[in-house]
């Protein structure tokens, strides 16, 4: 199940959105984010829908990836339309045993689908067309500016560098752990939540164990090497902002603003 | 027994990295004996075994165990992992209890059975794998590499499997902790005649030692398959997909190639021994 987690995969090939400027990228992830949560009406929702599908489809990424993606977050997502559409209060549709359905509830649900699906597509768009390393990159350069108010950048960039590297050997780790404890007989499926939670500490403890482990074996081979984080260092690598990535960030911000005003509009 | 029938998997099916793994694979394991896999990193030694109590579905082909299929979708897999018991590589990693007691009981636990018959399990895999009564009260975080690996593997021997699958059970051990496995290993064998003993390995030197027969695995298919002697009569194959041979075997062919009359054919020790001797007393006489 965990082997199915994309966010923190990235999936080499070759498109737009992969030569992008990753800052740029970063950037344009957030705005995408804001915009999902600011627009209003069924119009800009169809036509954000449609720009995000344009944007799966120029990453050269097979759409049936982000559709795997979003697999583990399945029951979230139904759980979260589901409270929306039995809890929101409004002119009651229909009514049966305790609940009641409203036709604000319909709407909030939809709305709260819809948002979840389209949140988790973009940004792990980001992560799918943006190698780890230079996604680090970028974080350490937008936030260099703010070391002068003493925010330790490139300690944050390093922690978080470190985190996404060890997303697909944790997740290789459980699926591993996860399939010992099946062959002795662990079932981590049936069970209502309370037996399930216990289900999980066979996973969980050597889990935990191993992240440790590996922590500690990580933190010595830097030690070894004289990792010093204080230390002032310069890129192999610098990517520099060019017209087209401009260009393109014009012509997103454009379609964004433009499906904003939709909203209002109509 | 276990039939395997042209066996395909493909690994990430659909997806940008899909890559066949194992190609048409047909097998039998036969009641009772000690059978090695061997094969270079990543020729699918390990996917193998999965499909062997229904972690990986093969992508076609078929399994049998015992004549029931376990391919089948209506196989219940607690029926399975009930009869065959999967050791994994490095299990210790796997250890999660509090005490080393329930760590062994967990498998037999999960089967449902009483307290009783859980209490002698534990005790039963403890002693086959050498492991003192005394610990049973520790933490199994407390014990050497050694003494984790063997409670990892009673834990499953503790839920009685009729066939048992070891991957890499002697890795990352010292030589006294590899000999002690390989010991247990045949000691389980003459413990249980009918069991099916299938262990996964790197070196030549355990296989040789233990094995009965070898499966050869390269790049997902069949190389050789047949008893240990025949197997290792082809050191040139095996050298050729990146195999090594026991150092004897080497030593025995050099001595040959320089007109010593001794049987290239020999790969333990033992018979290396008796054979040069033999040979050093008609020289003698």
């Amino acid at each position: 199940m965990f082997k199915d987690i994309i966010i923190g995969q990235y999936i080499n090939a070759d498109s737009v959105l992969h030569r992008l400027d990753p800052k740029i990228k970063i950037i344009l992830t957030v705005l995408y984010v804001v915009v999902l949560f600011i627009i209003r009406g069924s119009v800009s929702y169809v036509l954000f829908a449609l720009m995000t599908l344009c944007l799966v489809l120029m990453s050269n990424i097979k759409p049936k990836v982000f559709i795997k993606g979003l697999k583990p977050l399945v029951f979230i997502i139904i759980f979260t339309a589901v409270m929306n559409l039995l809890l929101t209060p409004g002119t009651v549709m229909v009514r049966f045993w305790i609940f009641k359905i409203t036709y604000e509830g319909i709407r909030s649900a939809v709305i709260m689908f819809t948002r979840l699906v389209l949140l988790v597509t973009g940004t792990s768009l980001l992560t799918l067309t943006t190698s780890p390393l230079k996604l680090t990159d970028a974080i350490e350069t937008l936030l260099s500016p703010l070391s002068h108010i003493k925010v330790p950048a490139h300690e944050i960039a390093m922690m978080m560098s470190i985190a996404i590297r060890f997303i697909p050997t944790l997740a290789d780790e459980t699926d591993k752990i996860q399939k010992a404890q099946t062959s002795r007989g662990a079932d981590f499926q049936s069970g209502n939540i309370i037996t399930r939670a216990r289900a999980m500490i066979p996973l969980l403890v050597p889990l935990f164990i191993s992240a440790f482990r590996r922590a500690d074996e990580l933190a010595t081979a830097m030690d070894s090497r004289c990792y010093n984080a204080t230390i002032k260092r310069t890129k192999l690598n610098t990517s520099r902002i060019g017209k087209a990535d401009i260009s393109y960030a014009l012509v997103f911000i454009c379609t964004n603003i433009i499906i904003i005003m939709f909203g209002y509009i109509i | 027994m276990i039939k395997v029938k042209n066996l395909n998997y493909i690994y990430q099916e659909g997806m940008p990295d899909q890559r066949q793994a194992l190609f048409d694979i047909s097998l039998d394991f036969d009641d009772g004996k000690i059978y090695a896999i061997i094969g270079h990193t990543g020729s699918g030694k390990s996917t193998l075994i999965e499909h062997f109590n229904g972690l990986v579905r093969p992508t076609s082909g078929k399994i049998y165990i015992d004549n029931s299929d376990i391919t089948d979708k209506k196989t219940k897999f607690s029926d399975i992992r009930k009869s065959v018991g999967l050791v994994f590589q490095y299990p210790e990693y796997q250890l999660f209890e509090e005490t080393v007691y329930l760590d062994i009981a967990f498998g037999p636990k999960n089967l449902g059975l009483s307290k009783e018959e859980i209490d002698t399990r534990v005790r039963y895999a403890a002693r086959l794998l050498d492991i003192d009564e005394r610990l049973f009260q520790k933490s199994p975080f407390e014990l050497s590499g050694g003494q984790k690996r063997r409670v990892a593997i009673a834990g499953v021997l503790a839920m009685r499997p009729s066939v048992l699958i070891l991957d890499e059970p002697t890795a990352g051990l010292d030589p006294r902790g590899r000999e002690k496995i390989l010991k247990i290993i045949k000691n389980l064998h003459t413990e249980n005649p009918k069991m099916i003993i299938i262990f996964v390995s790197h070196s030549m030197e355990d296989v040789a030692k233990t094995a009965d027969e070898v499966i050869v695995l390269n790049k997902g298919r069949i190389c050789m398959s047949g008893c240990v002697d025949e197997v290792f009569k082809h050191s040139e194959t095996l050298q050729s997909i990146g195999l090594d041979i026991p150092e004897i075997s080497k030593l025995m062919h050099e001595l040959s190639v320089l007109g010593v009359p001794v049987n290239p054919d020999i790969y333990t020790i033992d018979g290396a021994y008796d054979n040069i001797k033999k040979i050093l007393l008609e020289t003698n006489n």
